[in-house]
């Protein structure tokens, strides 16, 4: 494990490098901007690969290519990288028309034809390598190191030619998205609607897998074969959970794949290691981090919506318990003794003191010595919710003809979701009324509230 | 007499060799409201499908007024079933509206402000304008077919097909869409919407399709809508026709 120093040195060393100073500038420069473009290009490309339901196809094309790769190699005799990427492309549309032709001739689903495809190209690839690192092939495994490196992808090999590959994928991608947004919208969204408003599916679908292979070829080196689909799911589905719209999804998309290309080759130079894992890793980092905290739909906000509705239903069951109390006893005022209100929640004085310092902070009410003290507004509050849950008992027996003893634990729930509009509505359904089911008098509009609203 | 706005020639559909529409003839006349109904696995779906091109004919042509499809584009517009799209899919209330004008706009175009026009009449008429900068996630079942029926207004076809447009909607929004349907009819537009309910049926439609596997009948609603009819097209009488096509498959197969 490296120190803490030494962690401080590499990343000066790193941030210095970027800024062209020092023996390896260029390599580190060429592997951040590698990682950079095929980040973001996989993560604009990803977002529809992703709505469309097509995450695992690129994993397979990913894993497609490697055949390819290794025949590129024994064609062209040396690790041209043109020879390498065009045998790759070839395999990735063979596996993508493979896949295809299997779901559409066969009763096998596409999942399966997936699995199908994806390990038989892998295997050939696996088995090419082999052949061509082992004894029987001199030539050419003299010539083969690093070829194993498209497994894993090490964008320290990175060449000028790969940047420009690179390059021309992500101007390919960005310009293809931006020129056709609305028919790309349409085909993920609805694609029987699109193809009867005259957008060609099969040719959207054939464009969209030959890009995606493309994608998928010149960013191998850097992510390996493995690894480069996540980067096509992962971005996007952060961006998924943020957005509400198409093109700030791709926008939001691309900032996460950015940061995580970048901190990736970061954290490869810091660690060693391996751009590709460390890419994942982040942006994997940022996916959880988004799932817990991101704004409404975020897992944290629901908890804390949670317990914050569990904490006002608390407060106003016990100020409907001090309601039905003073409405029986009319000696009783505001202030309740505990032991009253716990006696009559059949529960034990000590549970209803927990309770009751839940008020704390609510304006409803407060603990004094052994008694609850309820302000105005929490005397009406609890009016209100035993008003609601009576008119709602009500409303039960008579619209859905339910036994008056089945009425009970539905209201419970309800009386603190009725609004005032709601319960006014109920009102004038049913008439009015003076009772509820069980021959208890509804309490009318609070006198508090009709000053209000004046 | 003109040329109607959908003719439909023999129309066979088959899904992997087993035929599941036999054989249909149609000539709607214009500016009528069509009820297609009939049993599940009657083909209603199909019919619509196979009309717009989305499923492969296996014999028979659709005209609409004597020309292919695909010279027509922008006169048919169709609604598909509500369960066929993700509706938590990152796409606000107005952009899926604005998609009604894409055959409109072509390639490589922006929506102008005609186009944006459309569409703000389309949420208006359907109620749902308040809505439009909302994404598309927790609308209702009967919001998400009044958006659906929006983006068909903004298409301004002529022709329009829908597969079950009342499917999830609550009594309120069914009677707002009847009210546009037949305000489109009185516009001389031609509707034809797959129904499931017998009872609306002969209240809302003026042209009813009996359909079950093959077309039962085609006619005005006082006309076809008797218990003869109902009867050939729910009972059991056309179980042989689902057995014949059972045994077409059976012969590709080879067992």
């Amino acid at each position: 494990m490296p120190t803490v120093t030494t962690i401080v040195e590499q990343t000066g060393e790193f941030f210095s490098s970027l800024a062209g100073l020092g023996d390896a500038a260029g390599a580190i420069r060429s592997a951040v901007l590698g990682a950079l473009l095929a980040s973001v290009t996989c993560a604009v490309l990803g977002c529809f690969i992703t709505l469309r339901r097509m995450a695992l196809f690129g994993d397979m094309i990913g894993h497609a290519v490697l055949p390819g790769v290794a025949a590129g190699f024994i064609v062209a005799g040396h690790k041209s990288i043109t020879a390498l990427l065009l045998g790759a492309l070839v395999a990735g549309l063979l596996a993508a028309w493979m896949t295809r032709a299997i779901c559409a001739r066969s009763p096998i689903k596409e999942d399966a034809a997936l699995g199908i495809t994806l390990s038989t190209f892998y295997a050939c690839g696996v088995w090419l390598l082999s052949w061509i690192t082992g004894p029987s092939r001199p030539d050419l495994s003299s010539e083969a190191s690093g070829l194993d490196r498209y497994l894993f992808g090490n964008p320290a090999v990175i060449q000028t030619l790969d940047l420009v590959f690179l390059g021309i994928a992500a101007v390919v991608v960005i310009v293809f998205v931006m020129l056709f947004f609305k028919e790309l919208l349409a085909c993920s969204f609805d694609p029987a609607f699109a193809s009867t408003v005259g957008i060609p599916q099969r040719l959207a679908d054939a464009v969209l897998v030959i890009l995606l292979t493309l994608v998928i070829v010149v960013s191998i080196k850097i992510l390996g074969v493995i690894l480069v689909a996540a980067l096509l799911v992962i971005p996007p589905a952060t961006a998924y959970l943020l957005t509400d719209r198409l093109h700030s999804m791709i926008f939001c998309a691309s900032i996460v794949g950015a940061a995580a290309g970048f901190a990736g080759a970061w954290i490869d130079f810091v660690f060693d290691s391996g751009v590709g894992p460390s890419i994942v890793c982040v942006a994997f980092g940022i996916l959880v981090v988004t799932f817990l905290f991101a704004g409404r739909r975020g897992v944290v906000a629901k908890w804390r919506r949670h317990r914050r509705l569990e904490l006002r239903t608390a407060r106003e069951n016990l100020l409907a318990t001090a309601y039905r109390i003073q409405e029986r006893e009319l000696d009783v005022g505001p202030e309740l003794e505990l032991s009253l209100l716990a006696r009559e929640r059949g529960e034990e004085t000590r549970v209803t003191r927990a309770l009751a310092r839940k008020m704390h902070g609510s304006g409803w009410g407060e603990i004094v010595g052994s008694r609850l003290v309820l302000t105005p507004q929490g005397e009406n509050r609890g009016r209100e919710i035993v008003r609601g849950h009576r008119l709602w008992e009500l409303f039960l027996q008579r619209e859905a003809s339910l036994d008056p003893d089945h009425v009970h634990a539905s209201a419970e729930e309800i009386e603190h979701f009725l609004g005032e509009e709601t319960i006014g509505e109920l009102e004038r359904l049913l008439d009015h009324p003076d009772t509820d089911p069980h021959g208890r008098e509804i309490p009318t509009a609070s006198i508090v509230d009709e000053e209000e609203t004046r | 007499m003109s040329t109607p706005p959908l003719e439909i020639h023999d129309l066979t559909v088959s899904y992997s060799q087993k035929p599941v529409l036999w054989n249909i003839d149609l000539e709607v006349p214009e500016g009528v409201l069509v009820g297609i109904i009939g049993p599940n696995g009657a083909g209603k779906s199909t019919l619509l499908k196979a009309v717009m091109g989305l499923l492969r004919r296996s014999s028979g042509w659709v005209k609409f007024w004597g020309e292919p499809l695909a010279t027509r584009r922008r006169s048919v517009a169709y609604v598909p079933q509500r369960e066929e799209v993700d509706w938590d899919f990152p796409i606000t209330v107005r952009e899926l509206v604005t998609m009604g004008r894409y055959g409109h706009i072509g390639l490589l175009r922006r929506p102008g402000r005609e186009d944006r026009r459309i569409v703000d009449g389309a949420l208006e008429k359907v109620g749902m304008s308040t809505f439009q900068d909302r994404q598309i996630a927790n609308l209702s079942g009967g919001q998400q077919q009044r958006i659906f029926l929006a983006r068909a207004l903004a298409q301004e076809s002529q022709v329009y097909l829908m597969d079950e447009p009342f499917a999830g909607v609550d009594a309120t929004t069914e009677k707002a869409i009847v009210r546009i349907l037949e305000q489109m009819r009185e516009e001389k537009r031609t509707i034809l919407v797959v129904h499931h309910d017998l009872q609306t049926a002969c209240e809302y439609f003026d042209y009813l399709l009996l359909l079950n596997r093959r077309l039962v009948a085609f006619g005005p609603t006082d006309e076809v809508f008797n218990e003869d009819l109902l009867r050939k097209t729910y009972g059991g009488h056309l179980t042989i026709l689902s057995r014949a096509g059972e045994a077409i498959r059976e012969s590709h197969d080879g067992s």
